[in-house]
């Protein structure tokens, strides 16, 4: 099911000016959208949504799902279809579905182990928050691998350089789907709050009412010191109205995940809230994507007749 | 200068590109539109997190199962993370016919390890509250039934 590179001429698309469709309305960014990219990349971003996918089904008790009675089961939602999962089958989706993600990353059968371990993850992620709070934990990972889903993953013969269109997509619609998802969470606070959300006391009661892992002390000092929960909030919202522009840049996108994941990190060390999906998430998109260089692995067999790179092509690959 | 497109409709890399902003702008529209309309439909979701403004006022709903002898057990689920969110069904509760919210009661008594015959009925309570920014003391301002239910 991954895609092969041989029999392919390296990309040489028409110059962007000349394509159709929605490229005439966002030319910059449809460009970038459609240029090519390398395999490496592509195998990066791949492999490591797939990480994140078998890691969050190996890592969570799946059979409390069997616990809940069947009338405290919410069915709005796109899996409110699945019946009512006895503990074993769960645990069975459970082992498929870390087995599919483990085949995905060592790149066996890709694209179609990639789907299985997106399926178990969809159905059981999907049980365990239908008890009437809308659970976000997982909706991050769920949407950027639903993307990627209808990529084709490069295949063990591709060399790591090869540069295409097939390769180039995947990631730049991956980075896409984050930025737009972080600058929702910051539009929403905004259009239900108001600046007052960053300005005012909200943060601090924010900090009073939850709570941490690690003891309300370390939540409580933040909320009574002044200026600093509006400092918090100020920062975190513009980190998420910021997203979609920090991801536009390579060199940013590493500091992107880097800021995420010290915001996600204090959420937990103050409130409790486990948004550690969202951070491996972010990572798993926005590094491969901002590396200067090449990294050593996975390694992709290099062809023996010919060099597969493309001769000047219309069109430049994209970071 | 007309458009025009050098790429035969055969070609992988045309396809390719069909493909990529096929998925790219079906998902960020989908994105979009549920945000906008405010779907909440897992995963497809308005990505509310934490967009209300908290302040020292607040409101919250408590189920009370109530022995014959009057005493009252809180039955907020605690422990297993998956039962615990149940109490966001409270709100369902309310708007349940009959025999729906009688399973519901059930439900959460059976949680509770409580039996439903040791139970005279079971209510739903909505409280409001403001709370002290010093001591974090709360002070109930109202308390309302809002729900009663015969398990």
């Amino acid at each position: 099911m991954s895609a092969p590179a041989t029999g392919a001429t390296p990309v040489v698309g028409a110059p962007e000016t000349r394509t159709a469709g929605p490229g005439r309305r966002w030319p910059a960014l449809d460009a970038r959208l459609v240029a090519p990219g390398p395999a490496w990349r592509a195998r990066w971003v791949h492999g490591g949504v797939a990480a994140v996918v078998g890691l969050r089904l190996l890592t969570r008790d799946w059979t409390l799902i069997a616990d809940r009675p069947s009338a405290l089961r919410s069915h709005v939602n796109v899996v409110g279809w699945v019946p009512d999962l006895p503990a074993a089958a769960l645990v069975a989706l459970q082992v498929l579905g870390v087995a599919a993600a483990v085949l995905a990353i060592a790149r066996v059968r890709p694209r179609l182990a990639f789907a299985v371990a997106w399926a178990a993850y969809l159905v059981l992620a999907g049980l365990w928050g239908s008890s009437g709070k809308v659970m976000h934990n997982d909706v991050l990972t769920v949407t950027v691998a639903t993307v990627l889903l209808f990529s084709s993953p490069p295949g063990r013969g591709v060399p790591r350089g090869d540069l295409r269109v097939r390769w180039g997509w995947p990631p730049r619609a991956a980075l896409a789907v984050v930025g737009v998802v972080y600058l929702l969470t910051g539009v929403q606070k905004l259009r239900h709050s108001g600046p007052g959300w960053a300005l005012g006391d909200n943060m601090a009661w924010v900090l009073r009412q939850g709570s941490s892992p690690l003891g309300d002390g370390l939540a409580q000092a933040l909320a009574n010191l002044p200026a600093v929960p509006q400092l918090l909030a100020t920062g975190a919202l513009c980190l998420e109205l910021l997203a979609p522009l920090l991801l536009l840049v390579a060199w940013t996108r590493p500091l992107f995940a880097l800021a995420v994941a010290v915001m996600h990190t204090s959420i937990w060390a103050c409130l409790g809230l486990d948004y550690s999906a969202w951070v491996l998430t972010v990572a798993a998109v926005a590094v491969p994507a901002g590396l200067p260089w090449r990294p050593p692995w996975p390694r992709g067999r290099e062809p023996r007749s010919r060099v597969v790179a493309p001769a000047a092509p219309a069109t430049p690959a994209a970071p | 200068m007309a458009a025009v497109d050098l790429e035969s409709p055969g070609d992988p890399t045309r396809r390719e590109r069909s493909r990529a902003r096929l998925v790219t702008y079906t998902a960020l529209s989908v994105l979009l539109v549920a945000a906008v309309v405010q779907v909440e439909l897992w995963p497809v979701t308005a990505f509310r997190l934490f967009s209300s403004s908290r302040g020292a006022d607040g409101a919250g709903l408590t189920l009370w199962a109530v022995a014959p002898d009057g005493t009252r057990t809180d039955l907020r689920p605690s422990g297993n993370s998956v039962l615990a969110t149940t109490g966001h069904l409270y709100d369902d509760l309310a708007r349940a016919d009959a025999d729906q919210a009688q399973e519901m009661v059930v439900g959460w008594l059976g949680v509770a390890g409580i039996r439903p015959e040791d139970v005279s009925q079971v209510v739903l309570e909505r409280a409001t509250w403001t709370t002290d920014p010093h001591t974090l003391e709360r002070r109930e301002t109202s308390r309302t039934v809002v729900a009663a239910v015969r398990p």
